[in-house]
């Protein structure tokens, strides 16, 4: 980039890089561990919530960093307009255009890998508190992993940056790409938390409306109303 | 054959013997170049004398401001003035040398002013005027001044600075690019230290005065030289770290987390 040297902006990108491969395995070991659990619960739910988080992965959070890029990328502090603003040249600028370039298809790489959606068998679901419980590690474990690739990125830009104060120029976005991902999956754990506490209020709002007489009964209870497969 | 440089002065003596006094007045010659006196009236060679000018038959004499002395001057200020040069361009080929490799436009462009910005090559003319007195002594002086007058325009900024090639395609500037301009151009202590040599004419020292003077004149125009050129890096490097200043601030309000919608439970299917 222009103001960077040219071994640095590689390392920066390399750094940029890295954390998006960790962010990626994060989720990929996320996703084996939530396709696991559909395979085994077969619960629709979970199932239908995993898929959504795939989306939303592939297209909301995408489609969030990829606008924040282009705004970057169009704005008075983007790494050509700062070439610009230093009277750095028309081949600087230009060049910092690259470097720029570079680091928009580093992200849009970020996305185009990961998971594939889950297709289960649904009809015959087996489910118990201890999966939301699982749903809910997973989750963790995914947002420790980006919380801890972001951490380890911006460290090693600082670390940059006490040699270069212009390497700070890109730790905004850097940044943000971390800062996004492991909010947004944060705030999942809460949703798989309302998930168990549907599923538990379904459970006993049934088991309450089992007769106490343990005749026999012909439970043709509709999906979703909380039927406990144990 | 005396110089004609000296003055009569007057000394009086007084000396007692017993009761009486006896008072004498002596006139005596002082040279009015150097200052040495106790020459005594009769001697008609003071110059023969002088302590200023002892030691070389050939230049004893006062209206010895001889092509010999002047070429020694001349020669020395040669010596210093390329010595200068020589000091000056290496530091100026670093400089250009880092300028180069930072790729940085706003830096080449302080070359390049500085390098169209002249030393003033201060005047020597009517220096020596002062000190000579005869007219074959002041056509002497008039042809080292011209002497000395070529040798300082030899010093000249266009062709101290080497040109400098902004090949890279990069910017690779840093502010410790700019540090390190810094500390070469702190370097200049070299040059200043070859303009402060000492000019020293066998014979006659005042004649190196004038030359002195115009070489400090010169270490004075060097040293503000360099103090412009350096003021313009840090004017480049102030444009450059506010730019980046401004860029990290305003990169680091961009994004921020994301506040979109996320993915719900649903029960409910």
């Amino acid at each position: 980039m222009a103001i960077i040297r040219e071994n640095e902006f590689n390392r920066i990108t390399a750094i940029y890089q890295r954390q998006a491969e960790e962010c990626v395995r994060s989720v990929e070991i996320f996703y084996d561990s939530v396709t696991d659990l559909a395979r085994r619960t077969c619960y629709a739910p979970l199932v239908n919530f995993a898929n959504q988080i795939y989306k939303f992965y592939k297209e909301d959070l995408s489609g969030h960093l990829q606008r924040e890029f282009f705004r970057w990328y169009n704005s008075e502090y983007s790494l050509h307009a700062l070439a610009r603003s230093i009277a750095a040249g028309n081949a600087a600028e230009c060049r910092a255009r690259e470097h720029m370039d570079a680091m928009g298809d580093c992200l849009r790489q970020m996305f185009r890998r990961g998971p594939v959606s889950i297709s289960v068998d649904t009809s015959e679901p087996q489910i118990q508190d201890g999966d939301f419980d699982s749903f809910s590690a997973a989750l963790s474990d995914c947002v420790y992993g980006f919380r801890r690739a972001n951490e380890e990125a911006m460290a090693d830009i600082r670390a940059m940056a006490d040699e270069n104060n212009a390497v700070e120029c890109i730790a905004g976005f850097v940044r943000t790409t971390g800062v996004s991902l492991a909010d947004s999956f944060q705030a999942m754990i809460r949703e798989v938390e309302d998930g168990l506490g549907f599923f538990r209020s379904g459970v006993s709002r049934t088991l309450n409306h089992i007769p106490e007489t343990g005749r026999g009964t012909d439970l043709h209870l509709p999906w979703g109303s909380g039927i406990p497969f144990l | 054959m005396s110089c004609g440089n000296y003055v009569a002065v007057e000394e009086v003596h007084t000396e007692y013997g017993g009761d009486a006094v006896y008072t004498y007045v002596t006139t005596h010659r002082q040279c009015r170049l150097t200052g040495d006196g106790g020459i005594p009236e009769y001697c008609n060679a003071c110059c023969e004398y002088c302590p200023r000018l002892g030691g070389d038959d050939r230049y004893r004499r006062a209206d010895a401001l001889t092509e010999y002395m002047s070429a020694q001057i001349a020669d020395q200020v040669h010596e210093i003035i390329d010595s200068a040069s020589l000091a000056m361009r290496t530091m100026l080929f670093q400089v250009g040398d880092q300028i180069a490799s930072s790729g940085y436009e706003l830096l080449r462009d302080c070359y390049y002013d500085a390098g169209s910005r002249r030393i003033r090559t201060p005047s020597v003319l009517g220096d020596y005027a002062a000190i000579v007195f005869s007219p074959m002594e002041k056509s002497q002086a008039a042809v080292l001044e011209r002497r000395i007058q070529e040798e300082l325009n030899s010093f000249r900024t266009e062709e101290l600075l080497p040109h400098i090639y902004m090949g890279a395609r990069y910017l690779t500037v840093s502010s410790q690019d700019f540090d390190r301009l810094y500390c070469t151009l702190e370097n200049s202590g070299g040059v200043t230290a070859a303009l402060h040599t000492r000019i020293c004419p066998k014979g006659f020292a005042a004649l190196g005065a004038p030359a002195m003077n115009v070489l400090q004149d010169l270490a004075d125009q060097v040293e503000s030289y360099l103090q412009n050129f350096r003021w313009s890096i840090m004017e480049a490097q102030r444009q450059f770290e506010d730019g980046v200043l401004r860029s990290a601030d305003g990169t680091a309000s961009f994004g921020g987390s994301y506040n979109g919608p996320i993915p719900c439970w649903h029960q409910e299917i």
